[in-house]
């Protein structure tokens, strides 16, 4: 056996102790073989004089202390004032060889699991996805309440347009009457219409979210109070047959009322334009203006007169 | 010799063969009486436990394009060797007193 052979041999029987202990007893070997040689012997006398790769192992690792022990040679040096920082170096570099390894006990794996720093990560990450979905549930909220003020706001032009077809009647001009005529049929249709759309979504985001929450609850707890809790499945799921299979006449119904709204208001706005000479300022109402009061361009004289215009003006 | 007894030798051997300086492995076990059976499964274990114990330091040197380990004794290394040292008298009585009963 030369010393590569040796060295080889040793390092391979002391594969349980961490690197750097095996390194250091691995070489205390290969040190005095070298000064063997160094001293005359030649390479195989020096091997053989040498204790076996086994026997040399076996005296290592009979030798390394117990914990008790390890533990007295600690209070020792302590005691002798030779106390070094790294301590605690030889356990850890024993405890993340076996980690190398993959030798740890359950215990160790489950502190390795725990105290990991990964679950920081993990947490930011959940945390921003909570936030993230909280953030997207806010903004389809914001949508649906943007549709049902468009809505609102279109249904609640008809009566603003009302006004206007009056005070238009009572100047004696007639294209402005009609072109707000058609403002208020085609605002009350279209308003209608997108109410509606805006009532299905509310309907069809509220039943998809019940849903959910309800498979979820399920899925931790199977307790029949489940039902007591979402007492209202039955009406949610009659509603949802309403919406879905019983309304189509009355859908399609309404649909035609809106339809019909909007394409009249369309027809009138386009005949008052046509009555007016296709005067462009038809469309117009400016209420004040210079303490003036314009209707489809035309200046009024007494404002005061027009119904409501007083109260309206702040007079 | 018997295994115990040496152990006990052993310590003070390698203790006073760093006595007049520094020392490495190979020349300790040459130093070290042939009685005591020194060999490099015995040194390195000591040495390790010499060290522990803060009798010895330890310091790596060239020698030969090659690290080599040198060993010295401490202050407590000497105190200890001189503990042993004072022994002797104790040893001896045992000593006198076996071969007595021997011989009577």
């Amino acid at each position: 056996m030369n010393i590569r052979e040796y060295e080889a041999q040793l390092t391979k029987l002391l594969g349980e102790l961490p690197s750097k202990e095996r390194e250091e007893a691995v070489s205390f070997y290969i040190e005095t073989l070298a000064d063997r040689i160094d001293d005359g012997a030649s390479e195989a006398d020096a091997v053989a004089s040498l204790p076996t790769p086994e026997e040399a192992a076996q005296a290592i690792l009979n030798d390394r202390p117990t914990d008790e022990q390890k533990d007295f040679d600690l209070t020792v040096r302590k005691g002798g004032g030779t106390c070094d920082d790294d301590e605690a170096g030889p356990d850890r570099e024993r405890f993340i060889d076996r980690l190398r390894q993959r030798r740890l006990s359950v215990l160790e794996w489950v502190a390795v699991i725990v105290t990991s720093p990964l679950w920081l990560s993990i947490l930011a990450v959940i945390l921003a996805l909570v936030v993230v979905l909280l953030a997207v549930y806010v903004v389809i909220w914001v949508l649906i309440a943007c549709v049902w003020i468009i809505g609102a706001a279109l249904v609640a032009a008809a009566p603003m347009a009302l006004l206007f077809v009056i005070w238009g009647l009572q100047l004696g001009y007639f294209p402005y009457a009609l072109v707000n005529v058609g403002y208020g049929l085609f605002g009350f249709g279209a308003g209608m219409w997108v109410m509606r759309g805006a009532l299905k979504l509310t309907r069809a985001f509220l039943s998809w979210q019940k849903r959910n929450i309800k498979v979820r609850m399920r899925r931790h707890r199977d307790a029949p109070d489940d039902e007591k809790l979402f007492g209202d499945e039955d009406e949610d799921k009659s509603s949802s047959v309403e919406t879905t299979s019983a309304p189509p006449s009355k859908c399609c119904g309404f649909f035609r009322v809106c339809t019909g709204l909007v394409i009249a208001g369309v027809a009138c706005v386009a005949i008052g334009f046509l009555a007016s000479g296709m005067d462009w300022r038809v469309f117009l109402t400016s209420l004040y203006t210079e303490g003036n009061m314009y209707i489809g361009g035309v200046q009024v004289d007494d404002p005061s007169a027009l119904l409501f215009a007083p109260v309206y003006l702040g007079r | 010799m018997d295994a115990q007894m040496k152990r006990g030798f052993l310590d003070a051997c390698v203790l006073a063969s760093m006595a007049s300086g520094e020392s490495y492995g190979y020349q300790i076990i040459k130093d070290v009486p042939d009685s005591l059976g020194m060999s490099e499964s015995t040194l390195y274990p000591l040495l390790k436990r010499l060290e522990t114990k803060g009798l010895i330091t330890v310091r790596k040197a060239e020698h030969n394009g090659r690290l080599r380990k040198y060993y010295s004794l401490t202050d407590e290394g000497r105190e200890t060797l001189t503990e042993f040292l004072d022994s002797r008298q104790e040893i001896c009585a045992v000593l006198d007193y076996v071969a007595e009963a021997l011989d009577k």
